[in-house]
């Protein structure tokens, strides 16, 4: 018997003031999968994962989270790791502490807190010592690891990031999506990545979702989309890293 | 002068550890009840209009005005609490000015309490919610420590204006820094309107710098300035309530004065009397007309000093003018049948309410009488005390000659003296007993029609000391004992600009003229 799909959305919708952001949307993302939603601002794709951690209720439709049957939102937020748009540390609390927030509400004893906090510091690559700093003394990509640890401090077996790396240079943004796929792998997550950025989807996704006026536009692998596909709009959106590579390859070659 | 500063300092303690208290109950009870609406507020767009209006509206209203309001309100309340549950509330002192003081600190709170919150990061709320804070959670950890500093600039603004509307509860007796002010305004001793004033305004400004360091620490996350500020409050606070603990005894008998002169002088007189029967004797000054009988009815004074056509007129309500001695008669008995009230006796001499001009400008119009002054009325202007041209006294007279004046002002007693000099009045409503009327060679204008009642200064006792023989054996002894010309000694005592004494000393010289034991070991 097949496993059960981390996350299954059936004909989901929701609506904000009469204006559907997502329109009736069914995807399955097996566990274990690297899934990055693109597409333009206002596609529905911040919506879309939303809907998964229940910060958005469905009007109508289903979306289903492994192993959350019957729970409230409350206790299924604390299972699932969320990296926000934009960061959002808690600028008044130390980064141990925002680190800790999440084991803290689930009632994890000091001890063990203490020492998640070390081990999390360590997998994103941070000096213990920033444990004591605030979020203002940090650089961007600095804060944008401290918001990933945050994420995965309670061990959820489900990473949302919505737009992680949007605000940073490309080196640390290139830098920081290695580190996560490597996370992603090593603590074997299902993770859920909203992006804007195709190379950056296609360089870190097993699988990638096209989403356009709330609607799923194209769902396949990487290698497929690049491949070609019937909607002209999908193949223009597949077309930039295409032609960044080629570009690349031929000054690589002194062309 | 020094004598003056000296008698500030004595009274201090009492004033300010009153202060103190009164301010920090207010502002306690103010942002307890503002920071929940605050939070109701931001969260809900329906019922923040309404609130912020509400609140807005009140500090519209001017802070006497505010604080008189309660008396009326709470005397009601009192009424009610003592058939449903048998007690009174107290309607006077600390209670009503309590109350007014909680209303006016809420605005800055809960304006600076919906700015605060609603001024957190959208991202951070949503952050919030995404790790599984419950709605409680999301309040107490991130929106409450963000919105802190916001909250404390409030906080900080509605102590420095509660500390400065304190000052106006002396009027419905409760004990203030704005005794200094109200006696100081009242007696012309500008040494203690300065004193009060100064004492208020480094009140407010220490409380405002100890919140200020709690606010500096909520701002930048740090203990320990918010700790040593919330410390310092703290002992302020209780060094306060332990004030009173230092005081002998709670007092036996509570003398009550209205707000001029004359009642300083004589509250100090049955106060030293009292005293040296051995009593412990409290002091209510500065009230309003109306609260000081009202008060005494309720118990709340044990003795004060009233007039006879006062309360003729405003509490019997009488529109008639009866000859002196049958007014007193029907007077003394109507109180003790309606309102359980013993008017113990005239104390020989009336303070009426006549019109006064100055000689020079009688003299130039030919005005003699009130019925002359109808003819010239429409070229003048009147000066009335701050109650007088709404008081029934004044229909009465107005009626009886029909006086129509050019010109209504309302002046404090002692600028409405001023005003006749200066020509912003030429008329003026003096009281007869009076000093500076004899000082400012004005005339008194004879009221041949008998339109206003007399005014007998008489002494009056709450009904729950009608039977107190202490009380009564102390001050039987006043009735009939001070001509009007002493009294008037005594009131340019106080009153005139020039060695002036304070109200207890001219009580004591008031004792001494009409041969009664002096005055010993009074408040200064």
């Amino acid at each position: 018997m097949a496993e059960a799909p981390a996350i299954e959305f059936r004909d989901a919708a929701k609506a904000y003031g009469g204006r559907p952001a997502v329109d009736a949307v069914s995807l399955s993302i097996p566990a274990g999968q690297f899934v990055a939603v693109v597409g333009a601002s206002g596609s529905g794709k911040t919506t879309l994962m939303k809907l998964v951690n229940r910060l958005a209720e469905p009007d109508s439709g289903t979306v289903r989270v492994a192993g959350a049957e019957g729970e409230d939102a409350v206790t299924l937020r604390r299972r699932i790791g969320y990296v926000f748009q934009g960061v959002g540390l808690f600028p008044h609390m130390r980064v141990g502490e925002n680190i800790a927030v999440t084991p803290r509400l689930l009632g994890w004893s000091r001890a063990d807190i203490e020492a998640r906090i070390g081990e999390l510091l360590d997998l994103v690559s941070l000096p213990w010592s920033y444990a004591d700093r605030f979020p203002d003394q940090l650089s961007g990509g600095e804060r944008q690891r401290v918001g990933v640890a945050r994420a995965l401090a309670a061990r959820p077996r489900l990473l949302l990031m919505d737009e992680p790396f949007g605000a940073l240079d490309p080196i640390t943004r290139e830098a920081l999506g290695q580190a996560t796929r490597g996370l992603h792998e090593q603590l074997g997550l299902t993770t859920l990545m909203v992006t804007h950025d195709m190379q950056e989807a296609v360089l870190l996704a097993d699988r990638i979702v096209v989403m356009a006026a709330g609607r799923v536009l194209a769902d396949g692998t990487p290698r497929e989309l690049l491949a070609g596909h019937p909607d002209p709009a999908v193949v223009a959106l597949m077309e930039t890293p295409a032609r960044q590579a080629r570009t690349i390859a031929a000054l690589m070659e002194g062309r | 002068m020094e004598g003056q500063v000296a008698a500030g300092w004595a009274l201090l303690p009492d004033y300010l550890s009153q202060h103190v208290l009164l301010s920090a109950a207010a502002l306690g009870l103010g942002v307890a009840i503002s920071l929940p609406l605050a939070v109701l507020a931001a969260r809900n767009a329906t019922v923040r209009w309404p609130l912020l209006t509400f609140a807005g509206l009140v500090q519209t209203i001017p802070g006497l005005a505010l604080l008189a309001l309660f008396y009326p309100l709470l005397l009601a309340l009192s009424a009610l609490t003592q058939e449903a549950f048998g007690f009174r509330l107290q309607a006077l002192g600390f209670l009503p000015a309590l109350l007014a003081l909680t209303l006016y600190a809420m605005l800055p709170i809960l304006r600076n309490g919906v700015a605060g919150l609603a001024g957190v990061d959208p991202a951070v709320r949503e952050a919030a919610d995404g790790v599984g804070m419950t709605p409680a959670q999301k309040l107490i950890k991130v929106e409450a420590p963000l919105a802190a500093p916001v909250v404390m600039a409030g906080v900080r603004t509605a102590a420095v204006w509660t500390i400065g509307a304190a000052t106006l509860s002396t009027p419905v007796g409760q004990t203030s820094l704005g005794n200094y002010i109200f006696s100081g305004l009242q007696t012309e001793n500008w040494v203690f309107v300065l004193f009060g004033c100064a004492a208020a305004g480094g009140l407010a400004l220490i409380a405002d710098q100890l919140l200020g360091l709690i606010e500096r620490g909520a701002a930048r996350r740090q203990a320990m300035p918010a700790i040593v500020g919330l410390a310092l409050l703290a002992f302020g606070v209780a060094a306060a309530g332990a004030a009173p603990l230092l005081r002998p005894t709670a007092p036996t008998y509570v003398v009550g004065a209205k707000n001029f002169s004359e009642q300083y002088i004589l509250a100090e007189l049955i106060s030293g009397r009292l005293a040296a029967a051995g009593a412990q004797v409290g002091r209510r000054d500065g009230l309003g007309s109306a609260i000081a009988f009202r008060a005494l009815e309720a118990g709340e004074i044990d003795v004060y000093v009233d007039y006879s056509g006062t309360l003729w007129t405003n509490v019997m309500g009488r529109k008639d003018t009866p000859p002196r001695a049958e007014l007193m008669a029907e007077l003394t008995q109507w109180m003790a049948k309606e309102k359980g009230v013993v008017v113990l006796g005239s104390l020989g001499f009336e303070n009426a309410y006549a019109l006064a001009m100055s000689r020079r400008q009688a003299t130039a119009l030919g005005v003699k009488s009130l019925d002359d002054l109808a003819a010239h009325a429409p070229r003048l202007t009147l000066g009335g005390d701050l109650e007088f041209l709404s008081r029934p006294e004044w229909a009465l007279i107005e009626g009886a000659y029909g006086l129509r004046f050019g010109q209504e002002r309302s002046f404090n007693p002692t600028f409405m003296y001023r005003a006749l000099s200066s020509r912003e009045a030429d008329v003026i409503s003096a009281f007869s007993s009076d000093g500076r009327i004899a000082a400012q060679d004005l005339v008194v204008l004879a009221d041949p029609r008998g339109a206003a009642p007399s005014y007998d200064a008489v002494i009056l006792i709450s009904p729950k000391r009608a039977k107190d023989r202490r009380l009564i054996g102390a001050l039987q002894p006043l009735v009939g004992r001070i001509p009007v010309e002493r009294m008037r000694e005594a009131n340019y005592a106080v009153d005139r600009d020039e060695g002036k004494v304070s109200p207890a000393e001219a009580a004591d010289g008031l004792a001494r003229a009409v041969g009664l034991r002096p005055l010993q070991a009074v408040s200064p």
